[in-house]
């Protein structure tokens, strides 16, 4: 018997249903059918799972890479590693948390590999720091010019920052996650969290900081 | 030397006190819905008001979320969805999914095994009918421990002989023509025969005479 948490407090919208339902109002009725279904081999159900979540995963593997070739070909490698091992799915969390779970690690491997080679906390901390500089902003005179590469600059530099920062970032400033949803997800505390999300704006603020002393100059 | 403290006060206490409030409402015990975390907040206001250091790192980290949160949403392809089931698919045979190659032989093989199974099942059928069949079975039960004989009593079942017209004896053989005068001849030396041998048309004992203790 599968149990399911109801995620509804889950922000973001369902894949196919955007626009027409409110964040946090989707109520997951069938769901907990097509799991125990899904679970006990039934294709056709998992598929439709996979209909459900494959937008919601796809959104924080496009912000980890910045890349839609990149952010799909993870979305499928999600869905398959679910398919594969849905009979270890427990239910102690929702099927949201344990899929971005999934997602998280995913993009890190596949991080990884794009990398070829695996890189150490460290190493990956070195490469932020010895990375390009952001090209010089001074000729960036118009507000929409500016506000289109500054946004450009953040999905830059928000899919170079090391894979600890990166995701906890993603969930929590860009999807709007609540800490102990992100805790849940990652499987870390709380604190540990909270710190790493600090850490990361911050790298991200000085990235960007000649940008940002552009628009306060101006 | 950069001023630190808003930085540090971020450190310390993570989100801007508007947003974790906002939060607070869902979850109270939140790490900065406290009212110490809130007069904190206050002080690094008012300091920030007077350095440019924190005033800057405040207004960019306020520029960074806002637009973090309004990053555009990405749009996946139309058909994401039917590649995951596509991949899903793949995998599966390329990996040898033990389902899908237990499938794959029974398509293969079933259509070849069917015919020999539906056989095999009839022969069975017919068998078990066969020696189980009332009235059909032999005089004696004992018989059916010789395999020879049950085979011979099963026999007329599969092929019934037509016992009107008898095939014909095998090649080389014929039967013997016996004329009256031979048959006539015949029935004198046996008459002759039973003269000459009383004993046969006595009633039959189960012993030799002699044996018995009454012959005695």
């Amino acid at each position: 018997m599968v149990e399911t948490k109801n995620d509804s407090s889950f922000p973001g919208t369902i894949a196919g249903e955007s626009g027409s339902i409110p964040p946090g109002r989707y109520e997951p009725d069938d769901e907990r059918e097509l799991l125990q279904r899904a679970v006990s081999g039934h294709r056709p159900s998992f598929d439709r799972l996979a209909e459900r979540y494959h937008a919601a995963v796809y959104r924080v593997a496009y912000r980890f890479f910045n890349s839609r070739d990149d952010a799909a070909d993870a979305v499928q490698e999600v869905f398959l590693k679910a398919w594969r091992s849905l009979q270890t799915f427990q239910a102690r969390s929702s099927f949201r948390t344990w899929l971005l779970r999934i997602a998280g690690n995913t993009c890190i491997t596949l991080s990884q590999a794009k990398a070829r080679q695996k890189k150490s906390f460290f190493e990956s901390i070195v490469d932020w720091f010895s990375r390009k500089p952001p090209d010089d902003p001074a000729e960036l005179v118009v507000e929409q010019e500016y506000q289109l590469e500054l946004r450009h600059a953040v999905e830059r530099n928000l899919a170079r920052l090391p894979d600890v920062y990166r995701l906890p970032v993603i969930l929590r400033d860009v999807e709007g996650y609540t800490m102990d949803q992100i805790a849940e997800v990652l499987e870390i505390p709380e604190g540990t969290v909270k710190s790493r999300i600090n850490r990361g704006r911050r790298l991200l603020q000085e990235a960007l900081e000649p940008l940002l002393r552009h628009r306060s100059r101006t | 030397m950069k001023c630190t403290r808003l930085v540090e006060w971020y450190e310390r206490n993570g989100d801007d006190p508007t947003r974790t409030m906002q939060e607070g409402s869902r979850r109270p015990d939140g790490p900065l819905s406290s009212d110490a975390a809130t007069a904190g907040w206050s002080d690094v206001l008012a300091h920030a008001r007077g350095c440019p250091d924190c005033a800057f790192a405040m207004e960019s980290r306020a520029t960074l979320l806002e637009t973090l949160r309004e990053l555009p949403e990405p749009v996946p392809p139309a058909d994401l969805n039917a590649r995951i089931g596509q991949y899903i698919d793949l995998e599966a045979e390329e990996s040898g999914d033990p389902d899908a190659t237990a499938n794959l032989i029974d398509d293969l093989l079933g259509r070849w095994l069917r015919p020999i199974q539906i056989a095999l099942t009839a022969a069975c059928v017919v068998t078990m009918v066969s020696i189980l069949l009332p009235g059909r079975l032999p005089e004696s039960g004992s018989r059916l421990n010789r395999p020879a004989d049950t085979f011979r009593a099963a026999a007329p079942l599969s092929a019934p002989a037509d016992v009107r017209n008898p095939s014909p004896l095998p090649q080389g053989q014929a039967l013997a023509r016996l004329s009256d005068a031979d048959v006539a001849a015949f029935m004198r030396r046996l008459e002759e025969y039973r003269h000459s041998h009383p004993e046969i048309d006595e009633p039959r004992t189960a012993f030799p005479t002699g044996m018995l203790a009454a012959d005695r």
